[in-house]
């Protein structure tokens, strides 16, 4: 390349036209990121149609800003209110809310931007160098090895189930049933749809992470709805915020180099995107960590591994889109398109054709994320104040709504915001039931990857040899290295502990641990303690029975991995139970103890969430919204009522204006509006 | 009270019947849905045709998804959206005949999904990767006669345009393959230059996209593809392969027929639109020009046509 294209490259970026989409599109990407239920590839695919009036790298340049602003922004509502905006931001959600909850939210904020932003340049450095032999690499992975890769994320389970391995193993086996719901990958039946044409398209996974993060926080909450958002006393923390995260991201450079790299990496796979690359990073953060029992509780090095990762994933999509046409996540595949419809064809002969617009749009992804950090700083503090100025009893109907709302927008689908309350509530009493949530959700987005290469894998071996189809995972050599990498990755924290053991833990150490666990449960002994093992394995058998007799008859291949992960999970759930037997993990679940705001909250919520298809977004909303602040308000007089009327009126028709007027989402009118 | 709401429905209803009988369709913007996800090749044509449609109907169309089950779940959805013209839904064969053909519960009948228009089609190639030693169809005949089932040809989805193309070329031909489903025509290609499967049965917009990277064999159409006009046909090549994927905008049932041809005359106009056309065609579709009734025919064409192969789909 010659100065002449760099030259010229950058100085398309730099006029001021260019500067000025950059920054709009930066300033709705953090917007509809932050947003749970609105996703990058849906904020990439509303800009679309507006950069066919702009000239061609005008509108690439808006696109890629926008696709790295969101993702980005998804990490404020991961940190604030548990929900990750994108799915990219799941693992956010493990530290980054925690760490909110201490009080030191602006310090999380500050870290998540600090990483997007330097993931965002290592990625761009990475398309700038390595497009063409990097492209080159991930053509290797076929189906086997993306049934490996799937593996592979998987072994996470180990590291993140902290209570019980045996539970987190039964999570993410459901975690994969549930995600069997809707068309086989290959067949293409319709499997598990329990008679019903909602759930033709699945069960979406935005409305299940949802659920799952964001609900429980909700009703824990609704137990105290007049507490403060952030611990007591403990916003102190807020001081030198920006230089502690200046330090969690530059200070330990190794581990952000390795986000970075996992991103990269991961963004290059077809198929695999910032949903896997945020896990993968925090589990590899975890196990590299010297201290990672702190993972989980607020450790700001989770936060810098997911945010630096998801963020990296961006111009790793870019990488076999621009360098073979392939696009490599959702908003590539869209980005392709408004390529093919601005006249060029993305691929090897675009480098040749276009050459300073093809680096022009590179060079943007350095600009756009040192310009989306600085948007972000003041963006972030914005939305972390409103969030801890507005009281507790005024957030839990706020965040309800937004869950409400994000979870229709994402599909147009009312039965997508029924699962994701109803997940809400299911998740609040797994974890109870010392069940990881995690885990499930790990099943849930891997499931999916895991049987699509291995039925397409077992397709390939046939055309080896029919006998031994199976043999095709076990011969080809980058399979070879990810089983080595994944039973490294399942053993790691087995062998970890059973070293630790080995040093450090003298007999008395572990009898005055017991002892401690023992006086925790005699503090709450007055209460009825039960069975979570017996529990548990009768929930797995009824998940089994449930879904063993809706398996029809379907094709060979879309009835094969469904009936091997009943199986499975049905002998787990006899471990399970033999293990209540003979070592039972006994709980105290704070859902068999009635707390009457709570229980408010849930009947509310559900009749909200099964009304709001019949009777209409607007009208549901409103009642539901108003209902829950004159509940929780301190005072029940003529002046809350129009109070909380005003508050619910204003956010609705905010929303409304902004969803079905802006974003042309269509909400349910239902009977009323 | 519950007389007095069902009459003020009644009332309601009459009168926005009414009121699209006499004021002139449409008089407020209209929805456009598309069935799948945004990047594929109905949402890039959708996409094209947004600003024209636009221009002719002198109103707003809004563009969404609603993604799930291979089209099937929007459909479900078409044949339940009051028939009023302001909700239309791409549509697209073999989809609407095949999946009510092989689901005990699709959602809609063949018959429930109303043609507007049909205006393109993507005809189904045979792709191999430009470093495969199959240089000409007969090549890969020759080699798969040899070795039944040990080629394997990837495409685009179960129950598709592309699988029944295969299995129509297997009885052709006389040879057995192996198919691959994958989960869109975009991911099956990084599948053929990695060397997973051996061809792609594919679409011409596919094809032109890769023209570099991939040999295209032969193309299912008619005649040649303006796109792609060195590669023969199936039928130069003694096979009498004509097989593809048709798309084009339907209607739930009873929509009214004024409401029915102010549609398909707008997208009729916007496809001899010439610059439209040119960017197109460029891109590998086939434009097609099918009429509300000249569709019907099509799709019932092609019910007899799928119907005695559906049950060898996915084996």
């Amino acid at each position: 390349m010659t100065l002449d294209i760099l030259l010229q490259s950058f100085g398309e970026i730099f006029t001021i036209q260019n500067l000025l989409y950059m920054l709009i599109a930066i300033v709705l990407g953090i917007m509809v990121g932050a947003l749970p239920g609105f996703t990058a590839t849906m904020a990439v695919a509303l800009m679309v149609p507006f950069t066919f009036t702009m000239p061609p790298a005008s509108g690439l340049i808006t696109i890629g800003a926008l696709y790295c602003a969101s993702i980005y922004g998804g990490s404020f509502s991961a940190i604030l209110i548990n929900a990750p905006g994108t799915p990219s931001s799941i693992g956010t959600c493990f530290d980054g809310y925690p760490m909110a909850k201490k009080g030191r939210g602006m310090e999380a904020i500050y870290t998540a931007s600090i990483g997007s932003g330097v993931g965002g340049v290592f990625g761009s450095f990475g398309l700038l160098f390595f497009a063409m032999p990097l492209a080159q690499a991930a053509l290797k992975f076929g189906p086997p090895e993306f049934f490996w890769v799937a593996i592979f994320g998987l072994t996470i389970i180990s590291s993140i189930s902290e209570g019980s391995l045996l539970k987190g193993i039964i999570a993410g086996f459901l975690g994969i049933l549930i995600s069997m719901i809707g068309n086989a990958p290959v067949g293409g039946d319709m499997r598990f749809d329990f008679g019903l044409v909602s759930f033709q398209g699945g069960v979406e996974v935005v409305s299940v992470l949802i659920g799952f993060f964001c609900i429980p926080e909700i009703f824990r909450m609704a137990l105290n709805p007049s507490a403060g958002y952030a611990e007591e006393g403990s916003l102190m923390y807020e001081k030198g915020s920006f230089k502690r995260a200046f330090n969690h991201v530059f200070g330990h450079p190794l581990a952000t180099l390795r986000a970075s790299i996992i991103g990269l990496l991961v963004g290059i796979l077809p198929g695999a995107g910032g949903n896997i690359a945020n896990l993968i990073a925090y589990n590899e953060a975890k196990r590299a960590s010297k201290h990672p029992e702190t993972f989980g509780t607020g450790e700001p090095q989770g936060v810098v591994a997911t945010e630096t990762a998801n963020n990296a994933v961006v111009e790793g999509a870019m990488v076999p889109l621009l360098a073979m046409g392939i696009p490599g996540s959702p908003p590539a595949a869209i980005i392709y398109g408004a390529l093919l419809l601005q006249g060029l064809s993305p691929g090897p002969q675009l480098f040749v054709q276009n050459t300073t617009l093809v680096y022009t749009f590179i060079y943007s992804f350095f600009v756009a994320n040192i310009l989306m950090v600085l948007v972000g700083f003041l963006a972030g503090k914005g939305m972390y104040k409103a969030v801890i100025k507005v009281p507790t009893r005024v957030l839990i109907p706020s965040i309800l709504f937004l869950t409400v709302l994000g979870s229709y927008a994402i599909r147009n689908n009312p039965m997508d915001v029924i699962i994701m309350f109803i997940s809400g509530i299911v998740g609040y009493i797994l974890k109870d039931l010392g069940f990881n949530t995690g885990a499930f959700v790990l099943g849930f987005i891997l499931g999916p990857i895991a049987e699509r290469g291995f039925v397409q894998g077992l397709l390939m071996g046939n055309a080896v040899s029919m006998k031994t189809p199976w043999i095709i995972f076990f011969t080809r050599p980058l399979s070879l290295i990810l089983i080595a990498l994944s039973v490294a990755s399942a053993a790691w924290p087995l062998v970890r502990s059973w070293m630790k053991n080995r040093k450090n833990k003298s007999g008395i150490v572990e009898a005055l641990e017991v002892a401690a666990a023992a006086g925790a449960g005699s503090s709450v002994g007055n209460k009825k303690k039960i069975n979570s093992d017996y529990i548990g394995a009768v929930v797995v058998f009824a998940m089994t029975l449930l879904f063993y007799f809706q398996i029809g008859e379907w094709s060979k291949y879309a009835i094969m991995a469904p009936k091997y992960v009943i199986y499975l999970i049905f002998i787990l759930g006899l471990v399970l139970l033999f293990k209540g037997k003979i070592k039972p993990e006994l709980v105290v679940p704070s859902f068999l103890s009635i707390n009457w705001s709570l229980l408010f909250v849930i009947i509310v919520g559900l009749l909200w969430v099964f009304l709001l298809e019949t009777i209409g977004f607007v009208t549901t909303s409103i009642v539901a919204f108003t209902a829950i602040l004159i509940a929780f308000h301190p005072k029940k007089d003529v002046r809350a009522i129009v109070e909380s009327l005003a508050i619910s009126g204003g956010m609705v028709f905010l929303f409304y204006m902004l969803f079905e007027k802006l974003l042309n989402v269509m909400l349910p009118a239902g009977i009323l509006i | 009270m519950k007389t007095v709401k069902r009459m003020a429905v009644i009332l309601i209803v009459a009168l926005m019947c009414v009121g699209t009988v006499f004021a002139q369709y449409p008089t407020r913007p209209v929805n456009y849905i598309i069935p799948f996800n945004p990047g594929g090749e109905s949402d890039i044509f959708a996409r094209a045709q947004q600003p024209l449609l636009e221009k002719i109907l002198g109103q707003k169309v809004i563009i969404s998804y609603k993604i799930g089950g291979g089209g099937a779940l929007g459909w479900a959805e078409l044949v339940r959206t009051k028939p009023d013209g302001y909700t239309f839904m791409g549509y697209n064969l073999p989809h609407i005949i095949l999946q009510p053909l092989t689901l005990s519960n699709a959602g809609y009948k063949t018959n429930e999904i109303i043609p507007v228009y049909t205006f393109m089609s993507t005809p189904d190639v045979l792709a191999v990767s430009a470093s495969s030693p199959f240089k000409t169809l007969d090549d890969f005949v020759e080699y798969a006669k040899a070795n039944p089932g040990a080629v394997i040809v990837g495409g685009s989805a179960s129950a598709s345009a592309n699988e029944i193309g295969l299995v129509m070329f297997n009885k052709l031909a006389g040879i057995k393959t192996t198919y691959i489903p994958f989960t869109g025509s975009g991911d099956a290609i990084p599948a053929l230059l990695g060397g997973h499967v051996s061809a792609l049965m594919t679409y011409t917009t596919m094809g032109k996209q890769y023209e570099d990277q991939i040999r295209i064999l032969a193309v299912a159409s008619e005649e040649r593809v303006p796109s792609l006009p060195n590669i023969p046909t199936f039928r130069e090549l003694g096979y009498d392969l004509v097989e593809g994927a048709y798309r084009g905008a339907a209607v739930p049932p009873n929509t009214p027929e004024s409401v029915i041809n102010v549609l398909a005359q707008a997208f009729e106009k916007i496809n001899h639109d010439a610059e439209f056309a040119k960017r197109m065609e460029a891109n590998g579709f086939k434009l097609e020009f099918y009429g509300p009734k000249e569709s019907a025919q099509l799709v019932a064409d092609k019910i007899k046509a799928y119907t005695p192969l559906a049950s060898e789909l996915g084996k």
